[in-house]
């Protein structure tokens, strides 16, 4: 079983087609503003979609449908080409000076991370905010899942590469097609965005910054039109729709598609994951809550309101900020680094490890004590009712070794360029489970800018590694994987 | 169309992955975890874990929203209670069941009685038996497959090395005198399918598909050196199962003397009670020595139908050692059927694939008459009837843009002519024009043909 180079690309070709294609909503709002300069996203379109026809064109078609082999490699490929091709608009213009700065910048909104190498967002020009959001919208969902509802070369293969790119064991197809599974997903993500957005424009924001956050929510990403981010609006009815909507892109958007078509709120608020997931985020909130009214100083509304957004904007891992919360009390900015790893529901744009894996560890954890207690039992692990196999359990072990191994070499390299510990292991934390803003030089008020460019390097490859989940990113390394 | 299939065995696959092809949502509803979890690879459908005798898990299958349902678990029972559920539950309005008891015709006969309404109730048994029986009397031909109310006959031969017909080109073989109504139109050379021009050489080895007239059909076996067997005398079946059962039964009538081989003691007075001038013979029907003991040599066909296909193959290439004229094997497993023809097996059945190819022309009914696929399914002959708005009807066929691997075998017009066409016929309304295809190009020749043609500008 070799590995089709040819068709691989040739699909890639057609993704590059799609990203192109993308690249036009900002280069029309760039056109049609005066005083923009829409030259950078021109070239970057012509450039891109140049290089997906020649790909198209010059390769053959693959004549059987693609193995799974083939269909992880793929989706590597993909991302990668959307990495560097989605940062050209930034390497055109003048406001990025390498194209490690462009690449960290794009994989950075691709993977809904939200870290910036800009110290000063709003000397962008609108065309180029828009984009900056724009790659989290797409990579929020997933390029791969909008190729496979718009693209029809993939057929079984598309499943292959839905289950690369898409997060969590626990997602089940909506539809017996591939195709529409992915138009009904991107359907209740694009309603759940023009929502936001309406709100947010009601709420006083104007169109275009109403846009903008609403693309940098719904796919939990970061990036905002202000160098202060939320905070630059002071509105605390804008936070508070934001709160919301962050929320909600943190839950499984199956669940949502549900909700949509059945309408039964119970068994929306019935899935264990849902409960277990607001839970943390209640609780959590509820405790900082208190440290900044007690120890901080905070009056009860604006407290509530600062712990509820950066509680839900680290656990959805989206990364807005509306508060230096390094001033915070120890404990409160611990807690915020803890829920960096939950992350939000399996089958979310959040990153993270995801609270089901969680709730799946502890059940995994309780099995190995009952099992000290009564070594002849055999006992099955549920998750909400339904028994998890045990595929699922090894594969969740598994996963979590690899994300240590990661996280912890990425921390060890960043240590070796003379990053000072806290920085090192949150500006990896932080880029790995997509989140953004981390503590130490990274904190809410920082940017990545400062980092060598071999640093910029590693924490981009970490943001896509934790955004494919591991297994897809990594498995190419493998020296099998590319024997016959 | 939404399509349920109930079971996840080899049939099921095959059926979803062609009716996938097509355009079809399809569902299917396994037991098996380990089996959902391949079936998931394989086919871009959705897979429910569970019982299809449960109702509950058909509800999660989304019984109520399928316009189809395709039973096909490996148990009759569950089948026919799946259709049962589905007429309760649903708006299903095609329900196909697959029913491997002999009592079939009473099941047919009962779901009626009882107003169940099955539309289609197979009996793969019966299927086989049906392709085994034609080809009985000529030793050479592999299988024969008529088209267009038997008005087209097409049957298969292997090509043997001394064959006249070795490396001679297709038209050089017209211009030898092959009967002016007759095309080659598939060979089948090693892991190849070759939908043939004139310009192709056939070579020793090739497994070839003719297509002719019936009235010219013996003409072309005497032609290609095949000779039918004026009588059948003896026949060796080995295995006793319903298959073998049913195929005795009908040679019985036919005045042929049959020999059944039953290893197991029990089933072998259970079928001398059912059987009448069949001798029963409680031996391994695989082993020489009992071969040639009950003397094998000269026998007009020796039949392998086990249910173990390596068996089967085994015993068949045996019996050809062993001089039977003609050998047939049955083989369940698709992926051995392009290795039977090489192992110098004359006739490989499989009912699994004749099921397939029934469920499929059932499916697709309407315009499409019948849909035979062959080998592993790598090719497929389908029969069409031309309908006045298709865009094929009224051109000649030379200015027919076929897909790369299709070409027209034979046309059977309404009228009682029927021509194998050259480049200058062409198509009229309801015309049968009887296709052949690589599986591949199988959907694109489909939705070319069945399409209306194009007003306007285009």
């Amino acid at each position: 079983m070799v590995i089709r180079v040819g068709a691989v690309l040739h699909i890639t070709g057609a993704f590059l087609l799609v990203l192109g294609g993308t690249m036009l909503f900002p280069l029309l709002y760039s056109a049609l503003h005066e005083g923009d300069n829409p030259w950078p996203i021109l070239f970057a379109v012509l450039v891109t979609a140049g290089a997906g026809a020649v790909m198209f064109k010059a390769l053959p078609r693959p004549t059987s449908e693609l193995s799974i082999r083939e269909g992880v490699f793929l989706v590597c490929v993909i991302w990668a080409c959307v990495c560097l091709f989605g940062g050209l608009p930034f390497f055109f213009s003048p406001y990025f000076t390498s194209l490690t700065d462009s690449v960290f910048e794009a994989a950075s909104g691709f993977t809904t991370t939200g870290a910036t190498i800009l110290q000063d967002v709003e000397v962008l020009p609108d065309g180029l905010q828009l984009w900056r959001c724009f790659t989290h919208w797409l990579g929020g969902m997933g390029i791969v899942l909008l190729g496979v509802a718009i693209l029809p070369l993939l057929g079984a293969g598309g499943m292959h590469m839905y289950r690369a790119e898409f997060s969590g064991a626990r997602s089940e197809k909506l539809k017996p097609r591939i195709t529409e599974t992915a138009i009904s997903l991107w359907s209740i993500y694009a309603m759940l965005t023009a929502a936001e957005f309406l709100l947010l424009w009601m709420a006083g924001m104007n169109k275009f910054e109403a846009i903008c956050h609403a693309f940098s929510t719904l796919g939990t990403g970061g990036f905002s039109s202000r160098t202060a981010s939320v905070a630059g609006f002071e509105s605390p009815l804008i936070e508070w729709i934001i709160i919301v909507f962050m929320i909600l892109a943190g839950v499984n958007f199956t669940l949502h598609y549900r909700l949509w078509r059945e309408r039964q709120a119970r068994r929306f608020f019935g899935d264990v994951e849902v409960r277990a997931y607001l839970g943390v985020i209640a609780a959590a909130t509820a405790v900082i809550c208190v440290t900044l009214v007690f120890q901080t100083g905070y009056d009860w509304s604006r407290a509530l309101r600062a712990a509820a957004f950066q509680v839900a904007s680290i656990t959805t891992t989206t990364g807005f900020v509306t508060a230096d919360y390094e001033q915070w009390v120890p404990l409160a900015q611990l807690l915020l680094l803890i829920l960096m790893f939950v992350g939000g529901c399996t089958g979310s744009t959040a990153g993270g490890m995801k609270v089901s894996r969680f709730l799946l560890l502890r059940q995994v954890v309780r099995r190995q004590f009952r099992r000290i207690v009564e070594p002849r039992g055999v006992f099955a692990i549920r998750l909400g009712g339904d028994v998890v196999p045990e595929a699922t359990v090894r594969v969740l072990l598994n996963l979590l070794y690899l994300a240590f191994v990661v996280l912890a070499t990425a921390t060890l390299i960043l240590a070796a360029t003379g990053v000072d510990v806290l920085t090192s292991i949150a500006a990896v934390t932080a880029s790995t489970f997509n989140i953004g803003p981390g503590l130490g030089a990274v904190g809410p008020m920082d940017n990545y800018a400062h980092f060598n460019p071999l640093v910029k390097w590693v924490l981009a490859f970490c943001m896509v590694c934790g955004r494919l989940e591991f297994f897809t990113a990594l498995v190419i390394f493998m020296p099998s994987f590319w024997r016959k | 169309m939404r399509i349920l299939i109930t079971g996840g065995g080899e049939v099921a696959s095959h059926i979803a992955k062609r009716l996938i092809r097509e355009g079809n949502e399809i569902v299917i509803v396994e037991r098996d975890p380990d089996r959902c979890s391949q079936l998931e690879e394989a086919l871009d459908a959705k897979i429910v874990q569970g019982s299809a005798a449960s109702v509950k898990t058909l509800q999660r299958a989304g019984i109520r929203d399928a316009e189809m349902l395709i039973a096909v678990t490996s148990v009759d029972e569950v089948n026919i209670l799946t259709c049962l559920v589905a007429q309760a539950e649903s708006n299903i309005t095609v329900k196909v069941a697959r029913v491997r008891t002999h009592e079939v015709e009473h099941w047919r006969r009962v779901c009626k009685q009882t107003g169940l309404d099955i539309d289609l109730i197979i009996h793969p048994e019966s299927l086989a038996v049906d392709r085994i029986l034609p080809v009985l009397r000529i030793p050479g031909v592999s299988d024969i497959i008529e088209f267009a109310d038997g008005q087209v006959k097409l049957f298969g031969m292997n090509i043997e090395p001394d064959n006249w017909v070795v490396g001679k080109t297709l038209i050089e073989l017209a211009k030898a005198g092959a009967p002016k109504n007759s095309l080659v139109a598939m060979i089948f050379r090693g892991a190849e399918v070759i939908i043939p021009d004139g310009r192709e050489r056939i070579l020793a080895g090739d497994h070839v598909y003719v297509v002719t007239r019936r009235e010219e059909f013996d003409q072309m076996l005497e032609f290609v050196g095949l000779r039918q067997q004026e009588s059948l005398d003896r026949v060796f079946v080995l295995g006793g199962k319903q298959i073998g059962i049913q195929i005795a039964e009908e040679l019985e009538r036919q005045g042929v003397s049959v020999k059944l081989f039953e290893r197991d003691l029990e089933r072998c007075q259970k079928i001398a009670e059912i059987l009448d001038s069949t001798i029963v013979v409680n031996g391994d029907g695989t082993d020489a020595a009992t071969l040639l003991e009950e003397n094998i040599k000269g026998v007009n066909a020796y039949l392998a139908l086990t249910q173990d296909d390596e068996d089967n193959l085994i015993a068949a290439i045996l019996a050809r050692r062993l001089e039977a004229k003609k050998v047939v094997a049955l083989i369940n497993r698709l992926n051995y059927l392009p290795m039977a023809q090489r192992l110098g097996i004359n006739t490989s059945i499989s009912p699994r694939l004749a099921t397939v190819d029934r469920i499929l022309q059932f499916v697709r009914k309407g315009q499409v008459v019948s849909v035979t696929s062959f080998r592993d399914e790598e090719a497929e002959a389908i029969e069409m009837v031309a309908a006045p708005e298709s865009r094929y009807v009224g051109k000649k066929l030379k200015d027919i843009k076929l897909p790369q691997g299709a070409i027209v075998g034979a046309v059977a017009r309404p009228d009682g002519e029927v021509i194998v066409p050259r480049g200058h016929s062409s198509i009229h309304a309801g015309d049968r024009v009887i296709f052949f295809a690589l599986e591949r190009v199988v959907p694109e020749l489909e939705s070319a043909f069945l399409a209306e043609k194009r007003s306007g500008l285009w």
